[in-house]
């Protein structure tokens, strides 16, 4: 229990310090609630998109073992040393809530034939058809990833509104409303005790006024 | 900002990337090889997209889980499966909605 | 308690737009977003303006500022959104296909998740205190 002094005074502290806590606990439960609804929504959007990419991935790399069998391993592998570097994606960063989550472009990924810069010309078909499809893939995991980042950044901002939520709720309010009703009761233990000395005063003194035979009030 | 993606994976998965463009490539080999290349890749302004097999993520463990959740928002990171298709039973996703959530709110979810 | 509860209040609105842009102006921008004051940008998605363009007349895109602003406010009650200004407050409620009454517009958590599926990065919390 905090140190309390029984005063009007300290009283009408708390009484200041109840009204914060409310008002930043409604605030906060407002952003939680709205950090709950942003959540499910991009697992929402992560679910719908999650297995269309991992299906290209699938594709990808069934096209990819089709042309290492039948062209080589280590010719492929070889054309993947060669193939023309340079997927970046155009990124920033966008706050829900104070939260930063990242931004993605993913341009156009599927190159062609000639854009890969093999050597060899015609490049076989399966090459292509591998890299095509791996182009595909990238383009679909990368905008899985970025949701995959905004969920984990949500809920950790999630988890932190909520524990501060709960603090407000079981913790610091019921601590400050013990605080006031302590001192509210020990204010009206004083003010009775007041009363009751000035009314014996009073007594005392009317008493003393009707022994000493004064006249009536 | 322009980012570049990078690979770590096994060797299929990281030719079939090399052929999609990808400059940056790895091969995992060893776990503590492999954590060491992450933990300074991580660091790396100019990395916007991180991509590891689930097979090796698995292998690196706790240690880059705890990785994962302490960075920013880039690199962005995601597990991805390898040639077999291999996804690990417990989904990343089901257990931070747990974690994060809480029951009560899955059930208001599947209520709606 | 209360210092960190102090100081999560003051995070609540940080970042914030700097300043609110017109929807005309945002259309012709190369680059359509508002600067934020931890100097930071907020990007605008071409769809979601040309979705609001779709649905307002020619004076109104001029009126209309972006990002539109999503006041929480406790005030109202649990999960009550007040958007402020005509011109947003019509944009809101064409979207919504709900009649607007005067220059203000409160709507609830259903409606909420509606306009920020449709508006993610034009549409912007603001917690009231």
């Amino acid at each position: 229990m905090m140190a309390l002094s029984p005063t009007r005074m300290e009283l009408l502290r708390l009484r200041r310090r109840i009204a914060l806590a409310r008002k930043g606990h409604d605030l906060l439960r407002e952003k939680m609630d709205a950090l709950v609804m942003e959540f499910f929504e991009v697992l929402r959007k992560i679910y719908e998109k999650r297995e269309g990419a991992f299906d290209q991935l699938g594709k990808a790399h069934s096209s990819l073992s089709l042309c290492m069998a039948s062209w080589g391993t280590a010719e492929t592998e070889q054309a993947a040393r060669e193939a023309r570097k340079g997927a970046v994606l155009e990124t920033s960063l966008r706050y829900i809530m104070g939260v930063p989550v990242p931004v993605v472009e993913v341009g156009e990924t599927v190159r062609t034939a000639l854009g890969r810069g093999y050597s060899l010309h015609p490049s076989p078909s399966l090459l292509d058809r591998a890299s095509e499809e791996f182009e595909r893939a990238l383009k679909m995991l990368a905008e899985v990833a970025e949701l995959e980042e905004a969920a984990r950044a949500l809920a950790w901002e999630l988890e932190r509104t909520r524990r501060r939520v709960n603090a407000l709720e079981y913790i610091l309010i019921p601590r400050l409303e013990a605080a006031l009703k302590f001192i509210g009761m020990r204010l009206d233990e004083m003010e009775r005790e007041h009363f009751f000395r000035l009314k014996r005063i009073k007594a005392t003194l009317e008493r003393r006024e009707a022994v000493g035979g004064g006249a009536e009030g | 900002m322009k980012r570049e993606v990078v690979v770590v994976g096994e060797r299929e998965t990281v030719t079939g990337f090399a052929l999609a463009g990808v400059g940056r490539a790895y091969l995992h080999s060893s776990r503590e090889e492999t954590l060491r290349l992450l933990r300074g890749l991580l660091r790396e302004e100019g990395v916007g997209l991180l991509l590891v097999t689930h097979r090796v993520a698995e292998e690196l463990g706790e240690e880059w889980r705890r990785m994962v959740r302490e960075k920013g928002p880039f690199p962005m990171v995601l597990r991805i499966p390898d040639r077999t298709g291999y996804r690990p039973e417990r989904d990343e996703l089901e257990e931070m909605v747990r974690r994060t959530v809480g029951a009560e709110v899955v059930v208001r979810r599947e209520e709606e | 308690m209360e210092e960190v509860l102090k100081a999560e209040l003051a995070r609540l609105n940080s970042p914030f737009p700097r300043e609110r842009v017109p929807l005309e102006e945002a259309l012709s921008s190369e680059r359509p977003g508002v600067p934020l004051t931890n100097g930071g940008f907020q990007p605008f998605k071409r769809e979601e303006l040309e979705l609001l363009a779709r649905i307002l007349p020619s004076e109104e895109r001029k009126e209309l500022r972006l990002p539109i602003l999503l006041a929480l406010d406790p005030g109202l009650g649990r999960g009550a959104v007040k958007i402020g200004g005509r011109a947003e407050a019509r944009a809101v409620g064409r979207l919504l296909g709900k009649e607007v009454k005067g220059g203000e517009l409160v709507i609830h958590r259903p409606e909420l998740l509606e306009v920020r599926r449709k508006l993610p990065t034009t549409t912007y919390y603001l917690f009231l205190p």
